[in-house]
């Protein structure tokens, strides 16, 4: 059975996963940097 | 003397690389900021209207809206040249999921993470035994080759296109079976997303129980977390727990997939099998569970912990955002029939298992 070949927005959804698997670590980084500037001050309340 | 000079002519060229690219995220996201800024202020808009005319409207949510115009957007001028400037920014949206959802975990307490976290992985655990049978048993009817079938059984039972590239090196999957199976996973996605929340509203399920439902069936985490949002907020919480919950079950899925594959081909899986399962662990699942704990031993004020719970939200909109720029039905019906063809068919299978388990569970345990 053959295969279609990817679709543009598939494969960037593809680059989007690989990205995000690749930056498992800095989204721990980044969020950590969040929780630390709320809580010492350096960033105001935050709205919704 | 060029040995020394060397990399002082390089480092600025390095760093000049790095602010190149750094910068060539921007446009992408500060659209996706806009696409999603752009569904909070219709949602805030139609209320106002409704109220200002004494009108009772539907309280249509953000994500709704935010998800609608990505797509429109998407969908007019995704295919322009010009757009490709948007293009490395729109990929960040995944790692604004798992930022979101490291942040969403000051918003459970411990004791209830604890608890749900227990019945999630109970479910979890016969979510992939069922579903990755029931795929298997699809796939040998419509004759796929074994290696898609693994991965199409692996992309329902735990975490989607991920999971799916987490598999292909590990069983030696070549690209068109893993494109196939992609292929089949996200046009699934794109229709489980609005099916879902319609499903729920018939049922007349209660937050939770759609959360953990959503969470259960849904393959890929921006999808679930998007369907749980159009839900509620609190389903959208329990819905990306479930789902964080099933992603910690990756590794030891690709692990017995490639363990399968190399039994079969006559070789053993080379490595400690413990580094293996560490190497596909999701490690953002740490900082979701310390976050959890810090706010349940009060150490965020109430206002902190408000801020904190507020920035996953904005993490998740510009997630959802990106759903809608990166969902494009023109090309899920050129990919042709048949991948969608096998997921639907096994998908409702698993929808309608894990529906029943849901159920099952909340009768019995209550969720």
């Amino acid at each position: 059975m053959t295969s279609p070949p990817l679709e543009e927005s598939a494969r960037e959804r593809v680059r989007a996963t690989r990205l995000a698997l690749s930056l498992d670590t800095v989204a721990l980084l980044v969020a950590a940097v969040v929780v630390v500037a709320i809580v010492v001050g350096a960033l105001p309340p935050v709205p919704w | 003397m060029s040995a020394v000079s060397a990399p002082s002519t390089s480092a600025p060229s390095t760093t000049r690389h790095g602010l190149a690219r750094a910068a060539s995220v921007v446009p992408g996201i500060v659209l996706l900021f806009a696409v999603g800024f752009a569904g909070k202020l219709a949602e805030q808009e139609m209320k106002a209207f409704g109220k200002a005319h004494h009108t009772a409207l539907p309280n249509i949510e953000y994500v709704f809206w935010a998800i609608l115009f990505g797509l429109v957007i998407g969908h007019a001028f995704g295919a322009r040249a010009w757009f490709r400037v948007f293009d490395a920014g729109i990929a960040t949206y995944e790692l604004w999921l798992k930022i979101g959802i490291v942040l969403l975990g000051v918003r459970f307490v411990f004791a209830d993470l604890a608890k749900l976290g227990v019945v999630s992985l109970a479910l979890v655990v016969l979510e992939i035994v069922g579903a990755a049978a029931i795929m298997v048993a699809f796939a040998r009817a419509f004759g796929l080759g074994q290696k898609l079938t693994a991965l199409l059984a692996i992309g329902s039972s735990v975490c989607g296109v991920s999971a799916i590239i987490a598999a292909q090196g590990a069983i030696d999957a070549d690209e068109d079976d893993t494109a196939f199976a992609i292929a089949s996973i996200l046009a699934i996605g794109a229709i489980g997303l609005g099916l879902f929340p319609l499903v729920g509203h018939a049922l007349h399920m209660s937050d939770r129980a759609f959360g953990v439902w959503a969470g259960l069936a849904i393959d890929n985490t921006a999808e679930v977390a998007a369907a749980g949002a159009l839900y509620s907020d609190d389903a959208a919480k329990v819905a990306v727990l479930v789902k964080t919950a099933r992603n910690a079950m990756i590794g030891f899925v690709v692990l017995g997939a490639a363990l399968w594959f190399a039994t079969r081909g006559g070789r053993g899986v080379s490595g400690s099998k413990s580094a293996f399962v560490w190497s596909k662990f999701p490690k953002f699942v740490f900082g979701f569970v310390a976050l959890s704990l810090l706010a349940s031993v009060r150490a965020f004020t109430p206002a902190q912990t408000t801020s904190i719970a507020n920035v996953s939200r904005w993490a998740f909109l510009l997630t959802f955002a990106g759903v809608g720029l990166r969902t494009n039905f023109g090309e899920l019906k050129r990919q042709g029939l048949r991948p969608f063809a096998v997921g639907a068919i096994a998908e409702v299978a698993i929808a309608a298992l894990t529906l029943g388990l849901v159920l099952a569970s909340d009768r019995v345990i209550g969720l």
